[in-house]
C-alpha cells in the first residue's frame, strides 16, 4: 500500500504544482518594450507594449491591431479578445514569434489606457 | 571543392557526435552558432560546405542521441519515449541491444526515405494543404486509441488523467512568459529524473551488459516499424506543429501491438526521417520545419534539386558513419555502466540535470522540474502506458490546431 500512498501524493502534488505554475505564469512581471527596441533576438520572448490604435482589421480567427508610437507595428489578437477602436490607447502582452521564417507579434490581454 | 566537402562532412559528424552524447545540448543551438560565425566562415568555405556541416551534424545527432537517453535516463524531446523501454532493457542487461535497435530504425528509415524522396518531393505540396486541417483530429484519435487499449477501466481512467495532467502542464509551461528552454525541465522531469528516482528505490546495481552481434527481429515486425517511422516521420517533417514525439504516438497507434523491439526501432527511425524530410520540405514548399534547417536557410536561402541530391548523399554517408560511431560508443558505455555504482550514477545524473536546468531556465525551471518530476513519478507508478505523458506536447498541439 506504500506505493499507492506515494501515487496519491504524487498526483495531488502535481495538481497543486500545475495550479501554482499557472498562477505564476499569469502574474510574472514583464518588461515593457517600444516598437523600435524589438529585434529578431526577441523571438520567443513576451513583453508589454502600449500605443495608440491606428488601424483594426478583422479576419476569420484573428484581429490585426496596428499601434503607433514613433513608428507603427501590427499585432495579431485572437477573435475572442477585447477589440479596441481606432484612437484608443492600449497596453497589452506581446509575444514575438517566428511564423514561416518571418517575425510576427502575437498579442493578448488588452487593457484600455487613459489617453 | 571535393576536399572541402569531405572536411565539412567530417566536421558535421564530430559536432553531431558531441551534441548527440551531451544531454541538453541540441543541434539547433550549434546550428545557430554556425550561422552567427558564418560571415567569418564564408571567407574560407562555401555556403554549400556550411550546409553540409549542418546536414551531417543533424543526421549524426539522430543516431547518437539515444545513448544518453537509454544509459543515463537523460532524454531530449525527440528521444523521451525511448527512455522508458530503453531503461527497462538496460536493467535487464540489454542496453546495447536497445541502442542497436534504434540504430536499425535510423539506418533503415534513412535508406527508405532516400529511395522514396523522388516520389515524396512532388507529393508534399499536394498533401500539405489536405492533411493540415486534420492534424488535431489525427492526434486525438491516436491518443484515444492508446487510452482505449489499456486493459482495465481503472487504467483507462488513470491513463486519461495522466494524459490531461501532462497536457495541461505542457500547455502552461510552453506558454510561460520568457521561460528559457522550457522543454528541458519538462521532459527531464517527466521521463528522466522520475524514472531514475523510481529506479533508485527498486534497483541497486546495473547488471553486466550483453554485447551481442545479432538481434532477432521478425521480418514482418521490422517492415511494419520502418514503414510506420517513415510515414509518421515524414508527416512530422512537413506538417507544422507536428514534432517527432507526436509522430511517435501516431506511429505506435499505426503499428498497434508494438513490442519493445518495434517501439525502439520506430523511435530511432522517426527522428532521422523527420530531419531528412524537413530538408525536402524546404525545397518543395519553401518552409523549414526543423531548427537546424531553419538555421541553414540563413546561409542558403534557396536550394536547387542538385543541392537536394548532394545533401541526400551527405545524409547517407553521415548516417553510415554515425551507425558505426554509435555502435562503438555503445560498446564503451555498456562496458562502463556496469562497473559504476548505480546509485551514485543516478544521483550524479540528477544533480547534473538539475544544475543544467537552473543554468538554462533559472528558478522557474527548477520549479517546473519539480512539478514534472512529481507527475512523472505518478506516471511511473500508475501502471499505464508511460507514453501518455507525451500529452505534455500533444495536447498543446491539439489546442493549436483546433483552437
Amino acid at each position: 500500500m506504500h506505493e499507492q500512498k506515494v501515487l496519491k501524493i504524487a498526483y495531488i502534488s502535481s495538481v497543486a504544482g500545475i495550479l501554482f505554475l499557472f498562477y505564476l505564469s499569469q502574474t510574472v512581471q514583464l518588461e515593457e518594450k517600444n516598437i523600435d527596441d524589438i529585434s529578431e533576438s526577441d523571438i520567443g520572448k513576451t513583453f508589454l507594449m502600449q500605443g495608440k490604435v491606428v488601424k483594426v482589421a478583422s479576419y476569420n480567427n484573428s484581429v490585426a491591431v496596428t499601434i503607433m508610437q514613433e513608428n507603427t507595428k501590427t499585432a495579431f489578437f485572437g477573435a475572442e479578445e477585447y477589440i479596441p477602436s481606432e484612437g484608443d490607447f492600449i497596453r497589452f502582452r506581446a509575444k514575438l514569434v517566428d511564423y514561416d521564417g518571418r517575425s510576427s507579434l502575437e498579442g493578448s490581454n488588452i487593457i484600455l489606457q487613459k489617453s | 571543392m571535393f576536399l572541402e566537402m569531405v572536411v565539412a562532412i567530417a566536421a558535421g559528424i564530430i559536432l553531431g557526435s558531441i551534441t548527440g552524447l551531451t544531454p541538453g545540448l541540441h543541434i539547433n543551438a550549434v546550428s545557430v552558432l554556425i550561422v552567427s560565425f558564418s560571415p567569418f566562415l564564408l571567407a574560407y568555405f562555401s555556403s554549400i560546405s556550411l550546409g553540409i556541416v549542418i546536414i551531417s551534424m543533424g543526421v549524426t545527432h539522430t543516431f547518437l542521441d539515444t545513448i544518453p537517453s537509454i544509459f543515463l535516463g537523460a532524454p531530449d524531446a525527440e528521444t523521451a519515449l525511448a527512455v522508458l523501454p530503453g531503461h527497462r532493457m538496460l536493467l535487464a542487461g540489454k542496453g546495447f541491444e536497445a541502442v542497436k535497435l534504434t540504430i536499425i530504425g535510423s539506418l533503415f528509415s534513412l535508406l527508405l526515405s532516400i529511395i522514396l524522396m523522388p516520389a515524396l518531393i512532388p507529393v508534399i505540396p499536394l498533401i500539405y494543404d489536405v492533411i493540415k486541417p486534420y492534424i488535431g483530429i489525427i492526434l486525438i484519435l491516436a491518443c484515444a486509441y492508446m487510452i482505449y487499449t489499456e486493459s482495465t477501466i481503472k487504467k483507462k481512467i488513470l491513463g486519461t488523467l495522466l494524459f490531461f495532467l501532462s497536457g495541461i502542464l505542457g500547455y502552461v509551461i510552453l506558454n510561460f512568459p520568457n521561460l528559457n528552454q522550457p522543454l528541458f525541465p519538462l521532459l527531464s522531469g517527466l521521463f528522466g529524473i522520475s524514472l531514475l528516482l523510481v529506479s533508485l528505490s527498486e534497483v541497486n546495481i546495473i547488471p553486466k551488459q550483453r554485447i551481442t552481434n545479432s538481434i532477432w527481429i521478425g521480418k514482418k515486425g521490422l517492415v511494419k516499424s520502418i514503414a510506420a517511422s517513415v510515414i509518421s516521420g515524414s508527416a512530422s517533417g512537413f506538417l507544422p506543429g507536428l514534432g517527432s514525439s507526436q509522430a511517435a504516438i501516431i506511429a505506435l497507434a499505426l503499428v498497434r501491438e508494438a513490442g519493445l523491439y518495434t517501439f525502439l526501432i520506430i523511435i530511432g527511425g522517426i527522428n532521422t526521417v523527420n530531419f531528412l524530410v524537413s530538408l525536402a520540405t524546404f525545397y518543395a514548399i519553401d518552409k523549414a520545419r526543423n531548427g537546424a534547417i531553419v538555421a541553414m536557410t540563413e546561409i542558403i536561402p534557396k536550394i536547387s534539386i542538385d543541392e537536394v541530391i548532394l545533401f541526400m548523399a551527405v545524409a547517407l554517408i553521415a548516417g553510415s558513419i554515425a551507425s558505426i560511431i554509435t555502435l562503438e560508443m555503445t560498446v564503451l558505455f555498456s562496458k562502463l555502466i556496469s562497473r559504476i555504482n548505480y546509485r551514485k550514477c543516478c544521483l550524479t545524473i540528477i544533480i547534473f540535470v538539475t544544475a543544467g536546468v537552473i543554468y538554462s531556465s533559472s528558478g522557474i525551471g527548477l520549479l517546473v522540474l519539480l512539478v514534472s518530476t512529481t507527475l512523472g513519478i505518478a506516471g511511473q507508478l500508475s501502471g499505464v502506458k508511460k507514453s501518455l505523458m507525451m500529452g505534455c506536447l500533444i495536447l498543446p498541439v491539439i489546442i493549436y490546431f483546433l483552437g
